[in-house]
């Protein structure tokens, strides 16, 4: 097989993604959220620097928006939020070949099951990233019309470390992305079953994780979904951004290993 | 038609746990036929189209498909064709987008995703999502997708289930010209008298064991003969001579019925000798004739046969 050869499972799943629904949710609605996260965000921020009452979480100061990164401090915070989208798209887009019987056509189009598999995933990727990057850009547009109503100075915002600063939200975005994308995957996989790989998916990485990290102090420093957070937010107190890219890396390699073995050896039965 | 077997599998085996599915298969395809491969429920049809196609891995046994060895499926499943249960298609995608799918994945040139589409008759509808689609039309579209790489063979399971007389009478239509095209075909199917119409070969199996495998013509030609003589009073000899022959001979109004015993052909050197004893005996025969049986009766003896043998 040539080199084109190895695409072919990416082209194929390019051709499954164009659909309305598929490209509706992703092209359409990380945008939107970025856009009504930076809205949020703007219309949501301190002109002063009062400490902010007890049990409250400190918001936004304007100031801060001035700064460089400000423009694209909305598209951070919606980070998290956009993965788990994420996952529910791999989660759903592999569990759905086996539950809807299209795997087993598909293998007998294209039997390697690991570049199959591997082309889904990258095809999927692809994609996300480009939503991630419109996500990115609308963000941007929003920051711009919402600075002009609250008066913030957009001035940083054209400089090299503005555009550093966006590069640099938008790779981790990507990042924490992929991670979510690929645990979704290989949930899928093993699993074969939407619902219930969404039960356990949107179950362990919403609520339990974060129930956990209250009861356990190192819940953030191992848990892939708080990890995939930290990423995405550029490192935390308990785990900076280059541990977390690494042991959550790992954890993905773990589970893509894992759901990778399990589709080779199983017999397609559905 | 080619000297080598299209599909061979050697004492092909497939255990879930204790459970043998598929139980040392031997079977032999030859080239451009359309092969029935019929079996009760849970007979192990359906498993060994799934091993045939790189599906489900053998426990035990070889098996070669167009010449390659059944561990190296992307070696041979470019050139076969295959619609395993129900058709599965993206259900938001349209019939030409999701053929588009199938043939990018496989390598196939875009335009021959048209002409599968025509020859299934659905390219006025092929632009319409698949969900909206007739059990019919879904059934077409996978025979559509099936025959995109129509260059060696083809596999499917029940292919006219659920369809209407007329959508029947079309897909053993679409079976045959699949296979004048030159594949071969196999087809899994319970009904039998389906098969018997569109299929020129069978093979039998019954718990996971092949039964028997050949032609369509050899198991249902002459397999009993009608005797019929000019006096009614000569009946009881003429079974009787019949019946010295080796013949299991029943009576049936006016006629005797006779039928060879098990393991043995009907052949014409059988219906000459008894001609000539018949005649030897003064008897005059008004009708020496072979009637067919039906596949569901040969099917029904053979089956009852391979049950007695396991059981002994």
């Amino acid at each position: 097989m040539t080199g084109w050869g190895l695409l072919r499972p990416v082209r194929a799943q390019l051709l499954v993604l164009r659909r309305p629904t598929v490209l509706g949710s992703l092209l359409g609605l990380l945008p939107a959220l970025a856009v009504i996260a930076t809205t949020i965000a703007f219309l949501t921020a301190d002109r002063g620097a009062e400490p902010p009452a007890r049990g409250e979480r400190p918001a936004l100061l304007l100031s801060a928006l001035a700064l460089p990164d400000g423009m694209t401090a909305g598209f951070a915070a919606t980070s998290s939020l956009l993965g788990m989208l994420v996952l529910v798209l791999f989660l759903a887009t592999t569990a759905g070949e086996h539950s809807r019987g299209t795997l087993r056509v598909l293998l007998t189009r294209e039997p390697r099951r690991l570049r199959l598999l591997g082309g889904q995933v990258l095809a999927v990727l692809l994609v996300t990233w480009a939503a991630l990057a419109l996500a990115l850009g609308a963000s941007v547009v929003a920051a711009f019309v919402a600075a002009g109503l609250r008066d913030v100075p957009t001035e940083a915002w054209t400089s090299a470390d503005a555009l550093a600063a966006a590069g640099g939200d938008y790779l981790r975005a990507a990042g924490a992305a992929s991670g979510y994308g690929l645990l979704g995957a290989a949930i899928g996989t093993l699993v074969r079953s939407v619902p219930v790989g969404l039960g356990i998916g949107l179950a362990w990485f919403g609520p339990f994780e974060h129930l956990l990290e209250e009861a356990w102090s190192g819940a953030r420093r191992w848990f892939p979904g708080l990890l995939m957070e930290s990423v995405a937010a550029g490192g935390s107190a308990a785990s900076g951004l280059a541990r977390s890219a690494a042991v959550g890396g790992a954890v993905v390699g773990v589970m893509a290993l894992v759901a990778a073995i399990d589709l080779q050896r199983r017999d397609v039965l559905s | 038609m080619t000297s080598e077997p299209v599909v061979q599998t050697d004492r092909l085996t497939k255990a879930y746990g204790g459970r043998t599915v598929v139980d040392a298969l031997d079977l032999s395809l030859p080239a451009g036929v359309v092969a029935g491969f019929v079996g009760p429920n849970g007979a192990g049809k359906s498993t060994t189209l799934r091993m045939l196609l790189g599906l489900v891995r053998p426990t035990s046994g070889t098996g070669r498909v167009l010449g390659h060895d059944l561990s190296r499926p992307q070696d041979y499943l470019p050139d076969v064709g295959a619609l395993i249960e129900a058709p599965a298609f993206y259900p938001g995608l349209s019939g030409r987008a999701n053929l588009r799918v199938l043939a990018t994945l496989g390598g196939y040139p875009a335009a021959r995703v048209d002409a599968c589409l025509e020859r299934v008759s659905l390219a006025d509808r092929a632009d319409d999502a698949y969900k909206t689609y007739s059990l019919g039309m879904k059934r077409r579209l996978g025979i559509a997708a099936r025959s995109c790489p129509h260059r060696g063979c083809s596999c499917s399971t029940r292919p006219t289930n659920g369809l209407d007389p007329q959508g029947i009478r079309d897909m053993r239509g679409l079976l045959r010209s699949l296979a004048d095209g030159g594949p071969t075909v196999l087809v899994s199917s319970h009904l039998l008298g389906e098969v018997q119409q569109a299929c020129d070969w069978l093979v039998m199996v019954e718990s996971g064991r092949l039964v028997w495998s050949g032609h369509t013509a050899d198991l249902l030609t002459g397999s009993e003969v009608v005797l019929g003589c000019e006096h009614s009073r000569d009946l009881p000899r003429l079974e009787e001579l019949a019946a010295r022959q080796g013949l299991q001979v029943r009576p049936v109004r006016d006629r005797l019925h006779a039928v060879p015993p098990s393991g043995s052909a009907l052949t014409d050197a059988v219906l000459a000798r008894l001609n000539r004893t018949a005649s030897d005996a003064g008897i005059t025969l008004i009708e020496l004739r072979r009637e067919s049986s039906t596949l569901e009766e040969q099917y029904g003896a053979l089956l009852a046969d391979s049950v007695a043998g396991s059981l002994r």
